[in-house]
């Protein structure tokens, strides 16, 4: 926990991933995933999956909801909000741009052309970080079945995601509570 | 947020026109930051001026806080438990799934041609096998497809 109650770093992190999340809320996964768990490495690929759980759980933008989670891991409150305020930065700066411009910038065509260009990146960098996650929760023989009939009971009853996520949390008490609780022992 | 904020203006609560609405979605939606506050900034600045982007992001930022701290708060105080702790490993098996479902979901439910197909497995390969940063992957997506569709 390198930067447990530095607010100033938890801050400085958040603006950089605000900057570097372009496309939409589902861009966030990634970013985070890379900032944190790869170059800074103050993040567990198990840490930052259940907080991205907890974030999806929650009302409100994923974004701010992953600033105000993982900000709270390291540092509390205080590292928290700063985390927030780093997320809001980005859209004060540019937005505020586009608003000074006045639109300007929106009715170039080359901007448009780059923008639909990303449109295909955004389920492919999706995608892409659930197999990354994949490679850490597929450790066992338990949660290689858990993950098999998630995925049959999409495939075959086309339970919804959010059901679907409900369900593992149901399957992962019935399949992992004797265990964890002899572990405790 | 979006059915949300149409309900705010269509009963006059926002001093913002249908036209102003439409281009604040497809600006907010493109920036960089989350959709949610670059609305809360953009709307609140068309329809008050600097305190109203004040309004709007307080607004936005508090709910998200208070339920975020109150709930980590709870989480960090119980997560040994383990009631709590196995649910959260059937959690981790959950959201990957439902990720890359989502993902599959998002995939097919839009028309691309043969080049964005290309363009969508090469990021998909590079994020998933490779720690290349996926804010290159996203900006080199939008050249290619900008260089594609110029040509």
């Amino acid at each position: 926990m390198h930067f447990s109650g530095n607010a100033i770093k938890s801050y400085q992190t958040w603006v950089k991933i605000g900057f570097l999340s372009l496309g939409g809320a589902a861009i966030i996964a990634p970013v985070v995933q890379n900032e944190l768990v790869e170059k800074q490495r103050i993040l567990s690929m198990e840490e930052f999956i259940d907080d991205y759980t907890q974030a999806k759980m929650l009302p409100g933008a994923i974004a701010l909801s992953m600033a105000v989670i993982i900000g709270y891991r390291f540092g509390g409150f205080k590292s928290s909000l700063a985390a927030t305020l780093g997320m809001i930065t980005p859209s004060l700066v540019t937005v505020g741009l586009v608003l000074f411009l006045s639109n300007y910038f929106y009715g170039l065509p080359f901007v448009q052309l780059f923008f639909e260009g990303i449109r295909p990146v955004i389920p492919a960098l999706l995608g892409g970080i659930a197999i990354r996650m994949s490679q850490t929760v597929i450790k066992n023989r338990q949660n290689l079945l858990l993950m098999a009939f998630l995925l049959g009971s999409f495939l075959f009853f086309k339970i919804n995601l959010t059901y679907l996520l409900l369900l593992s949390g149901v399957f992962g008490i019935l399949m992992f509570y004797r265990k964890v609780k002899s572990d405790d022992h | 947020m979006v059915p949300i904020l149409q309900e705010a203006l269509s009963s006059n609560r926002l001093s913002l026109t249908h036209r102003q609405f439409s281009d604040a979605l497809g600006i907010c939606g493109i920036l960089p930051g989350p959709m949610a506050t670059n609305l809360a900034v953009y709307i609140g600045f068309k329809s008050s001026g600097l305190a109203g982007v004040l309004a709007a992001l307080l607004g936005i930022i508090i709910p998200i806080l208070v339920v975020g701290i109150v709930f980590s708060q709870i989480l960090h105080k119980y997560q040994e438990k383990p009631f709590i702790k196995s649910t959260l490993l059937g959690f981790r098996c959950g959201v990957v799934i439902i990720m890359f479902l989502a993902a599959v979901i998002m995939f097919f439910s839009e028309q691309y041609n043969v080049r964005d197909i290309i363009v969508a497995l090469t990021a998909f390969c590079m994020v998933g096998f490779s720690r290349i940063n996926p804010a290159i992957i996203i900006i080199g997506g939008g050249i290619v497809g900008l260089a594609i569709r110029s040509f």
